[in-house]
């Protein structure tokens, strides 16, 4: 019933798969829905095939075709990643070129040239492969109305990863105006598996939806392993064991044909790839590094060089997490926690893609406690706990984005607008008010408009809101999207070679002369100008690794569940996992120096040291809400006598540092862990303050309050530099109430303090027993977050040979 | 609380205000105000709120009337780009004081044309010197004699000061280095230029209602 794909999978020699047919099935109906399937298994020809045979086999279509003098754009297929859309274009095309059929697919991403992009303007072709930024870059164009009206179909690739950023926002809100524009649109989302699949399909294809759910339902086998070191270090810090396992690491990597490396930060990457180059030179030429910050033509290198079986191993980044087959890759490595379940198996799956194969992770933890995470990561899978992508809502940042780009296109009218706007999911609780609100910054700059006042961006012509001037045309444009970047500073060679891009934070606190590791290379800083960094290839004394700002997440609350579950065994003598067995040492290690934990206890220690006096707890809740529950509790103990904190947390526990003492009993323990008043202790304790700032420097980029400058220049509109934070304290002093400032503070509890989830860990604990100890010296658990506070004071080098000092001292070698 | 600097036996305050006075002269300093910068940003189109501009005014207008004042220094950068209405507001506020000489030692802010200033008792100057060996302008100056001390403002120094429990604060602050005093920026809308306290410069952080000589070792 599907010839086009009958005639190809038959060309091909293979036999479709069952979700393959229903997908088929359901488009022929001119059905939407949802497909959830891996990656590897023929998703993208399960929606290809269907929208191929609207196009040739649908009688009514026909009609419609026959009319227009020129093709019209049929469908867009959306995905995340530029990688990925190639990827697509690359196999839709393949299809076309087989069959001889004059359907046409074109690429729009980023990289796409002006001249190319006018060219899809005037003759679309059938289809388009573009990201959620695009399809806005479209609606902010004349005529997009007209561009828009015959499209047939939305596919929305890796929906999951969209689900849970901004971009999520972009998507629904360009759904909600082409689902007007035309009427006949069918919606289709692909879907890795995630804990809430039913809301995913809801909010993309809408309130009242009739589409349908496609599961493929295959069984892929997979294979977790953790790596031991050769021996227990009790007293375990962060990041030190990592490397020691660098051995084990080549020995699995040289028992397979291709291995991914995954790291969590790019900063560890770089290490990761410095040290196998150094301690393995043979390595050199086979063994790649692939980052986000790295150019696209070293990260296309390494891509095609993958595909094509030229390299034994990558060090990566979450930049290859997604999407992109690369067939040779039979083996994964996973250095440190992947701090969640759906990550670590995404990884997995980058192994052994094919049916039938067996997909390899290798586990590497980077210190002894993180161990456990290994009998954690196998657990959650085995027991199919899975983590959700929590939507954003209310995101007023990016609705007055959108607003903008309407204006700027065809132009918009208010009641129409907020009618769509409000059917999202995303705006469902929008008021009217506040959508005027909205209106009101585009169109008075706030509230209203005074008498001397200049300020323009909107105007209203024959009821429709326009933007007139075309540099603030020009200037959107370039602003559209949903990613705010750091300032970056572009890393050259004297040649003009570009190699990437690095924080401009990290590069001001160097100076020339000065030796960095980047892109896998030493390299030498020669001068700084404008946003360009200039290097050359160096054999200088060794150098620092940058850093870079985020990537810094903590463990989702699923594999926090799941870590729970792993120290719920730790008692136990029989029936336990190879990770809890070989951590025995240090478990009771932990129970002669102070007490370990059964499955309904808190563990809370309180030691002197010449620091000062160290209160830890080990909620095992992820660092995140540690480091919220360790401010309440500073917050509540500060009322009992006042005092300064220092606090250090870990994903297990954290540390409040003070050189007060205060005499702490059970019940009193108890008490300052009493969900009781928690939200107003949050608000009152917490500098929530800070940390709305710090969010509004993206809510002031979405929405179009700080203009990043011209792409590759610098910014050259004069007298327009200011960074958000400045803007924070303006709307703080003379706007408290504008909507995006509310938005920063909403964004603070719901996602950085993640306050629900902080809410549950205090309920939760209420109900434990308080295991109060007061050891002599700091504990295996202990330990590790005592370590992590001094890892801000001091410079690494000095901040090691201090541990191992103290670490002697610890196990009683010195005094 | 202000504090008490010397220079050729002429004291000089360094005030909380940001802003310096010489009482001998009855001279007020004030540097980098750049007002009309949200009317600016505005302008363009970012919809930032406006400027409370009596608020701002009054910050001058009561150092003006509590103490001894004759003349008034901006150290350039006292508006902060093309005309805006703004400005004309300024203008206004300044004619409410006649008997008090306006002065401004232009900066690279200062764009806007001699015609704006013509109906004002706003005399724009490169720089300004006093007997005493003080020497006020915008940027430092290069080429001054020893025994100068130039008084500029342009970078808006702060320093970041850290205390017990791994707090830190960023404040601005005056700074002083090889004979160059540099102003804090007197524009509330202003960001700040770290400066690192050394063996051969002395910084004096404004502290709330106080200025503070920051020592070597941090507070």
């Amino acid at each position: 019933m599907n010839q086009i794909a009958d005639v190809w999978f038959f060309n091909q020699g293979w036999e479709p798969h069952a979700f393959q047919k229903q997908a088929w099935k359901a488009l022929a109906r001119e059905q939407s829905g949802l497909l959830n399937a891996p990656t590897g298994f023929g998703k993208t020809f399960a929606i290809w095939f269907g929208i191929l045979h609207h196009y040739y086999d649908n009688k009514a279509f026909q009609k419609k075709k026959d009319k227009l003098k020129t093709p019209k754009l049929h469908a867009l297929w959306i995905t995340p990643l530029r990688a990925l859309s190639k990827e697509i274009y690359k196999a839709t095309t393949q299809v076309s070129n087989d069959l001889d059929l004059d359907y046409k697919v074109e690429l729009r991403t980023g990289d796409t040239s002006v001249s190319e992009r006018q060219k899809q303007r005037k003759n679309p072709p059938q289809a388009l492969i573009t990201t959620p930024e695009s399809i806005h870059l479209l609606l902010a164009s004349k005529g997009a109305a007209d561009y828009f009206k015959h499209l047939e179909f939305i596919v929305v690739d890796e929906w999951h990863e969209l689900l849970g950023s901004k971009r999520g926002v972009l998507i629904e809100l360009a759904l909600s105006r082409l689902k007007v524009l035309c009427p006949q649109l069918k919606i289709w989302g692909i879907s890795a598996t995630i804990g809430n699949l039913d809301e995913a399909q809801d909010i993309l294809l809408g309130k009242d939806h009739k589409g349908v759910t496609i599961r493929a339902n295959l069984k892929k086998k997979l294979r977790i392993e953790t790596v031991f070191p050769d021996n227990l270090e009790k007293f375990p810090w962060a990041g030190h064991l990592g490397v020691k396992l660098l051995d084990k690491v080549i020995a699995i990597v040289n028992k397979f044909q291709s291995t991914l490396i995954f790291t969590n930060t790019r900063s560890q990457a770089e290490i990761w790839y410095q040290q196998i180059i150094m301690h393995y030179p043979e390595f050199a030429g086979i063994l790649a590094i692939h980052h986000g910050s790295l150019s696209d033509e070293v990260r296309l290198w390494v891509e095609e060089a993958l595909h094509e079986g030229r390299l034994k191993a990558v060090v990566c980044t979450s930049s290859l997490d997604l999407g992109v087959d690369f067939r040779p890759v039979d083996c994964v490595v996973q250095i440190g926690s992947p701090k969640g379940v759906a990550r670590f198996l995404q990884r997995a799956g980058r192994s052994g893609h094919r049916p039938h194969e067996t997909s390899y992770i290798y586990y590497v933890p980077t210190h002894s406690l993180e161990i456990i995470e290994g009998d954690s990561l196998k657990y959650a899978v085995k027991e199919h706990i899975i983590e959700q992508r929590i939507p954003y809502i209310r995101s007023f940042d990016v609705l007055i984005q959108y607003l903008m780009t309407l204006a700027v296109g065809d132009g918009f009218q208010a009641d129409e607008i907020f009618g769509e706007v409000k059917s999202t999911h995303c705006f469902s609780s929008i008021s009217r008010e506040e959508f005027d609100q909205c209106m009101k910054m585009l169109l008075h700059g706030g509230k209203a408009l005074t008498a001397y006042d200049d300020f323009h961006r909107l105007v209203l012509v024959d009821g429709v809101y326009k933007v007139e001037s075309r540099k603030l045309a020009m200037r959107h444009r370039l602003s559209i999207g949903a990613i705010v970047s750091d300032a970056m500073m572009k890393v050259k060679f004297m040649s003009g070679k570009y190699l990437g891009s690095i924080e401009e934070s990290f590069i001001s606190k160097l100076n020339t002369g000065d030796v960095f590791w980047f892109s896998g290379r030493q390299l030498e800083l020669l001068h700084v100008r404008h946003m360009e960094v200039v290097v050359r290839p160096t054999t200088k004394s060794k150098g620092v690794v940058p850093s870079w700002m985020g990537g810094r997440f903590s463990i989702s609350p699923d594999l926090g569940i799941a870590i729970r579950h792993s120290f719920k065994h730790i008692q136990k003598n029989a029936g336990l996992s190879e990770e809890i067995k070989f951590l025995k040492p240090l478990f009771q290690e932990q129970q002669r120096r102070s007490a370990l934990p059964g499955e309904d206890d808190l563990l809370v220690e309180y030691i002197q040291t010449r620091f000062g006096h160290h209160l830890f707890v080990y909620p095992f809740d992820g660092k995140l809400v540690h480091e919220g529950m360790a401010q309440v509790l500073a917050y509540r103990l500060g009322k009992i006598k006042p005092a300064t904190f220092s606090i250090a947390s870990n994903e297990y526990g954290f540390e409040l540092l003070s050189a007060t003492s205060y005499d702490l009993d059970e019940a009193l323990v108890k008490d300052l862990l009493s969900p009781k008043n928690l939200h107003q202790d949050i608000t009152s304790g917490i500098n929530v303050r800070e940390m709305a700032r710090r969010r509004f420097r993206d809510i002031a980029g979405i929405a179009g309050l700080v203009f990043q400058g011209y792409p590759g220049k610098p910014m050259k509109t004069k007298h327009l530099q200011a960074n958000s934070g400045l803007f924070f304290s303006v709307f703080e002093d003379y706007e408290a109430d504008n909507l995006l400032l509310r938005q920063a503070y909403d964004e603070v509890f719901d996602f950085q303090l993640e306050e629900g989830r902080m809410q549950l860990a205090f309920e939760r604990i209420a109900d434990h027993r308080i295991l109060l100890s007061f050891p002599d010296k700091l504990t295996p658990f202990s330990f590790p977050i005592f370590s992590e506070s001094f890892r801000e004071k001091y410079s690494n080098e000095d901040w090691q040979s201090r541990l191992e000092t103290l670490k002697l001292q610890l196990e009683g070698k010195i005094e | 609380m202000a504090k008490k600097l010397s220079w050729n036996g002429l004291d000089i305050f360094l005030l909380a205000q940001k802003a310096l006075y010489i009482p001998v002269h009855r001279l007020l300093v004030i540097s980098d105000w750049h007002l009309g910068k949200l009317g600016h940003f505005r302008k363009e189109g970012f919809f930032i709120p406006q400027m409370n501009l009596e608020e701002e005014f009054l910050r001058l207008g009561s150092l003006l009337t509590s103490l001894e004042v004759s003349k008034v220094v901006f150290l350039g950068d006292l508006f902060h780009s093309e005309w805006n209405y703004e400005w004309d507001a300024f203008t206004d506020y300044l004619k409410t004081f006649p008997q008090i000489d306006f002065v401004l030692t232009r900066g690279n802010h200062d764009i806007l044309p001699a015609e704006r200033f013509g109906t004002i008792a706003l005399h724009v100057v490169n720089q300004l010197v006093l007997a005493e060996g003080l020497v006020f302008s915008h940027e430092p100056l290069s080429g001054l004699d020893n025994s100068c001390l130039n008084i500029v403002g342009h970078v808006h120094p702060g320093c970041e000061i850290a205390v017990r429990g791994r707090q830190t604060f960023r404040l601005p602050c005056f700074h002083l280095e090889d004979r160059v005093l540099t102003l804090p920026a007197f524009g509330r809308w202003t960001g700040l230029y770290m400066i690192r306290k050394k063996s051969n410069n002395r910084l004096f952080a404004v502290v709330n209602d106080a200025v503070i000589e920051v020592p070597e070792s941090g507070l």
